[in-house]
């Protein structure tokens, strides 16, 4: 049973990926912003991590490295994959700099997520 | 030939004279209530026809460069910081100008943000106070920003041009650490940039106060009309000055002044223009008239736009004393900016600024509290000399206080039309707000005529300038420090 | 009879008074009575704006989840979505219109909004299939009867919307709004072709005459980057002066994306002539370099030499980063010497470091350096914690 965590400040945006995913995983936290998120962090586990790059209060980017940042933390090898409206070039390799695992362009084909979702949460057992 | 038959004509003069100065404000007014009310909903469609959704996707977007002074802002420096460093736009950097704090306000950033000296070079094109240091962070997360620590310049145009000197970005916004911005902010300001055909020089957006709302880590979590009777005139008159005022001005492409506290502006007219001044005590209604000035003289067509939306939420001052501080400060940038500028006076060449807005604001807002001084003088004297013709003198005093009360409350009213901005949620709030009107004349008014006559004053018998910074230690040692101290900041022209 | 008589009398008395009085009184009184007039519907219409918008808040705030979720559920698990493609996909109209939102038009504007909102999220066989619940829903219809309002928005944010859903067009009413006087619609009519015409849409490059804004070329770029079908034509046919700066901006990014090394020439051309902009100028250069041009290289060094534009010179250091070879770095190192502007020292700096990586060279740059500004530059350029240069 994996468990994934959303980030998404936009409400559809958030909706649609549960529903995507709830074809295949059923639990699924959310978050709508970067404190909420790392609160969540701090008290649960997750196998995997799926975040936009612009959230209030602590970017996508910003959360990345504090989990990223110490080794103990629980989440430090949880995989981390971004999907974001930025299609910008640069942003994308900061996040693969970061030690996101992979990133994902809105719009997004739901077929493409699914199969990248079961992709890092294969290679991370 | 008894004085009073010498006098009656000059005094018969007179009254025809404010009467037809009257006329002419009305008018004005109700010229721009119309053209605000067509750029309002201009707006409205220019919401709806270029989402700013699709600005962020983009990936050939230019890069914004946030150049935001702090001075003495200990207390909320790092939530600041950090509301502008999550600020929406995929490419930006964000420049604190530390301006010679003389508190903490530096080693505190370097703790929240683990920042460490380094090597800056950079290319001085605009002249300010030496540069003690350039910080970035030792925190990838925070790669974007870049803190720039100063001999303070006593101004915040200084400062600016310090930051306008580290910037590497083609655009740059001008803001305050102070400020609260909205986090789509940059994406709206940009837009016009993006879709206009003509070139874009500066684009600035309504500003409101902050005073009494719910503020949570640097962003507002629950907006309420402030609670402090000034505070509230000030919400009512910034209401009207930026929401009706200066959008109406937009559409005729007559901006007076982007203000200090939130514009977007092209860096490179503005370098090529000197940057700002540090000489002049309104600076950001100087920079925009030398920005036009500059793009008459080389006959381009630029476009300087107004948005109705709210997007940046400020404290203003609570006390009479430092919002008298504030507006005499004003009411002197004022008076010199438009001594300095005569030459644009009903000048053809300067297009709309020379020949509408500028002769406007000269003659009808420059010399207005002076004319209304000399109006209760005379009131008074014919009082005293039991001259004076009631009845007349009571409908035309209610003349003016009507139709200023009607402005003021349909400024309200567009206000609730703009598009997409943050709103007060109850009904009783919005009328709340709108009922300041009604003593807003007989309270504020009277207030904010005494300071600009002060201010006129002061500046054509050239006392020292007073800049915010020389008294905010005065006004700190004898009152309980708040916990945002609005005196703390620069000033901004509304 | 006699009261009418008596309001009448009434009414008179007053009016003799009001003329009797000075003009200035008259006028004034008129305004207080017009102000206050207006000050009462102004209130009035305050609360009534207030009022009907909360509402039209609430009724959002009912409808979108139902419908959110009708449309998500019965796109993204629709049983055959793998079997055949979306447009032969069938879906259950009955179900949408049966929600009660499709008859009303502000409950209409409603669901296309949502339709959109979602169909930015998704993409590939869910996003047509979003695509196709529009169309059968008829909202097209309603869209294209709207193009023909007289009123001055309408038209265009109904067009907008069929550009953004890519509605078919039999009739070629939108190819048509491409002659249109208003240029608005025929930003729009322009971005329909490139969405939706099969085949050779770079043909319309050659009739564009009016300049570009810098929306539709961010818009224009997105959306034929994002084009699957169809060859791609030599861009450097549009680099020419005939064609007007906007296109010729367009198509150097064009080049640069696809890596048309054929486009050289024609850049290097059109860089030599002398009454080009600035901006113009620097994305030639950047193009070239971007291109890893190495033909370029005597073209870029003559014109730095002749250059007074200290942003064009910098684009030229920062383009030779990528065209390495001995020549380009004892340049750039000269450059980095002899320039007295730390900005363009900064850029010879960055791209010696950038062609060499940090160690050797900068290293021997540093030690040789004795001069502050250079050391400082070098130090700019080499530190990492600095991300836009």
């Amino acid at each position: 049973m994996s468990r994934i965590l959303i980030i998404n400040d936009n409400p559809i945006a958030m909706k649609t990926i549960e529903v995507v995913l709830e074809k295949e995983y059923q639990d699924i936290d959310n978050a709508k912003d970067g404190k909420m998120a790392w609160a969540l962090l701090k008290q649960k586990e997750y196998d995997l991590i799926i975040t936009e790059m612009m959230l209030p209060y602590i970017t996508g980017l910003e959360l990345i490295f504090k989990i990223k940042k110490d080794a103990t933390f629980k989440a430090y090898y949880t995989p981390v994959l971004i999907v974001s409206d930025i299609h910008e070039e640069d942003a994308v390799t900061e996040g693969f700099n970061a030690g996101a695992n992979d990133y994902l362009k809105k719009p997004f084909d739901p077929g493409d997520l699914l199969s990248r979702v079961k992709k890092l949460l294969t290679a991370n057992l | 030939m008894s004085p009073e038959n010498f006098f009656h004509p000059v005094l018969k003069i007179y009254e025809n004279t404010i009467f037809i100065y009257c006329l002419v404000i009305f008018a004005v007014q109700i010229l721009l209530m119309i053209l605000a009310r067509l750029e309002i909903r201009r707006n409205v469609f220019v919401n709806k026809f270029w989402d700013i959704k699709e600005i962020e996707k983009s990936a050939v977007i230019p890069g914004i460069s946030v150049i935001a002074p702090a001075y003495n802002e200990s207390s909320t420096i790092i939530d600041n910081v950090r509301s502008l460093l999550t600020l929406y736009y995929p490419k930006f950097e964000l420049i604190i100008v530390n301006d010679g704090s003389t508190d903490d306000t530096l080693q505190k950033l370097i703790d929240a943000y683990s920042l460490i000296e380094v090597d800056y070079s950079y290319e001085p094109a605009v002249l300010s106070q030496p540069i003690r240091g350039f910080y970035k962070s030792t925190n990838k997360a925070y790669k974007h920003l870049l803190v720039i620590d100063k001999v303070n310049g006593k101004c915040k145009a200084d400062a600016i041009n310090a930051g306008l000197n580290a910037a590497v970005f083609p655009y740059f916004l001008n803001t305050d650490v102070d400020c609260i911005l909205h986090r789509n902010t940059l994406l709206y300001l940009i837009r016009p940039f993006l879709t206009e055909q003509k070139r874009v020089l500066a684009v600035g957006a309504a500003i409101r106060m902050v005073n009494s709302s719910h503020v949570d880590g640097g962003l507002i979590t629950g907006l309420k009309p402030p609670r402090n009777i000034w505070a509230r005139f000030q919400e009512m008159e910034y209401i009207r000055a930026f929401v009706m005022a200066k959008v109406g001005w937009s559409r005729l492409n007559a901006v007076p002044n982007i203000s200090g506290a939130l514009g977007l502006f092209d860096k490179e007219v503005v370098l090529n223009v000197g940057g700002y001044d540090p000489g002049s005590l309104g600076e950001d209604m100087d920079i925009t008239i030398r920005m036009v000035k500059y793009a008459c003289r080389h006959k381009f067509d630029y476009i300087i736009k107004q948005l109705p939306q709210t997007l940046c939420w400020t404290e203003g001052p609570e006390t009479l004393r430092v919002l008298k501080r504030q507006r005499v400060r004003w009411a002197r940038g004022l008076w010199q900016l438009f001594w300095r500028n005569l030459h644009l006076l009903f000048n053809p060449r300067y297009r709309a600024t020379g020949l509408i807005m500028y002769p406007y604001t000269f003659f009808f807002e420059l010399f207005a509290p002076i004319l209304e001084s000399i109006g209760i003088i005379y009131y008074i004297v014919q009082i005293s000399s039991g001259t004076l013709p009631w009845t007349n003198a009571t409908i035309l005093l209610i003349f003016i206080y009507c139709f200023s009360v009607f402005i003021s409350t349909i400024s309200v009213l567009y206000d609730q039309l703009v598009f997409h901005q943050e709103k007060y949620k109850k009904l009783s709030e919005v009328i709340g707000i709108a009922l300041m009107v009604f003593i807003e004349p007989l309270l504020y008014h009277p207030f904010v005529l005494y300071c600009s006559l002060t201010g006129y004053l002061s500046q054509c018998t050239k006392l020292k300038p007073v800049w915010g910074n020389m008294q905010r230690k005065g006004f700190k040692s004898d009152s309980e420090p708040p916990v945002t101290d609005p005196e703390s900041s620069y000033d901004f022209q509304a | 009879m006699r009261s009418y008589s008596f309001y009448f009398d009434f009414l008179h008395r007053w009016l003799l008074l009001f003329q009797s009085l000075p003009l200035v009184i008259r006028l004034a009184i008129i305004v207080i009575s017009a102000s206050l007039l207006g000050g009462l519907i102004v209130y009035l219409i305050i609360c009534t704006h207030h009022i009907k918008r909360n509402h039209y808040k609430r009724l959002k705030q009912q409808i979108l989840p139902a419908i959110e979720n009708m449309v998500l559920i019965k796109v993204i698990a629709h049983p055959h979505l793998d079997e055949m493609p979306a447009e032969a996909l069938t879906l259950r109209i009955q179900d949408f219109v049966n929600l009660g939102f499709v008859s009303k038009k502000y409950k209409r504007k409603i669901f296309v909004a949502c339709l959109r909102t979602l169909k930015r999220n998704l993409k590939g066989k869910e996003g047509r299939l979003i695509r196709k619940l529009y169309l059968d829903l008829d909202f097209d219809k309603y869209a294209f009867k709207e193009l023909s309002a007289s009123h001055s928005y309408k038209p265009l944010l109904a067009l907008n919307e069929l550009v953004f859903f890519e509605a078919p067009d039999p009739e070629g009413l939108i190819g048509r709004l491409l002659y249109s006087k208003n240029k608005y619609l025929k930003e729009k009519a322009l971005e329909y072709i490139f969405k939706v015409y099969k085949g050779n849409v770079f043909e319309y490059f050659s009739q564009v005459t009016a300049p570009f804004t810098k929306w539709e070329h961010l818009h224009y770029f997105d959306i034929i980057t994002n084009r699957k079908d169809g060859t791609l034509p030599e861009f450097s046919r549009w680099i020419t002066p005939p064609y007007n700066e906007s296109l010729i901006l367009l198509c150097l990014d064009f080049t640069t994306y696809y890596r048309q090394h054929s486009a050289a020439p024609a850049i290097i051309e059109l860089l030599q002539q002398s009454a080009i902009s600035t901006e113009l100028k620097c994305k030639l250069i950047s193009a070239l370099g971007q291109l890893y041009e190495s033909e370029a290289l005597p073209v870029l060094l003559d014109l730095y030499a002749d250059e007074k534009n200290i942003l064009v010179k910098g684009a030229i250091l920062k383009a030779l980063s990528n065209i390495s070879g001995n020549e380009t770095l004892s340049f750039l190192k000269q450059s980095f010497k002899k320039e007295a502007s730390p900005f363009l020292k900064k850029h010879a700096a960055r791209s010696i470091l950038e062609i060499e990586g940090p160690e050797p060279v900068m290293d021997t740059l540093l030690e040789e350096a004795t001069d502050a500004e250079d050391i400082n530059a070098l130090k700019h350029a080499m530190s990492p914690l600095i991300k836009y240069y």
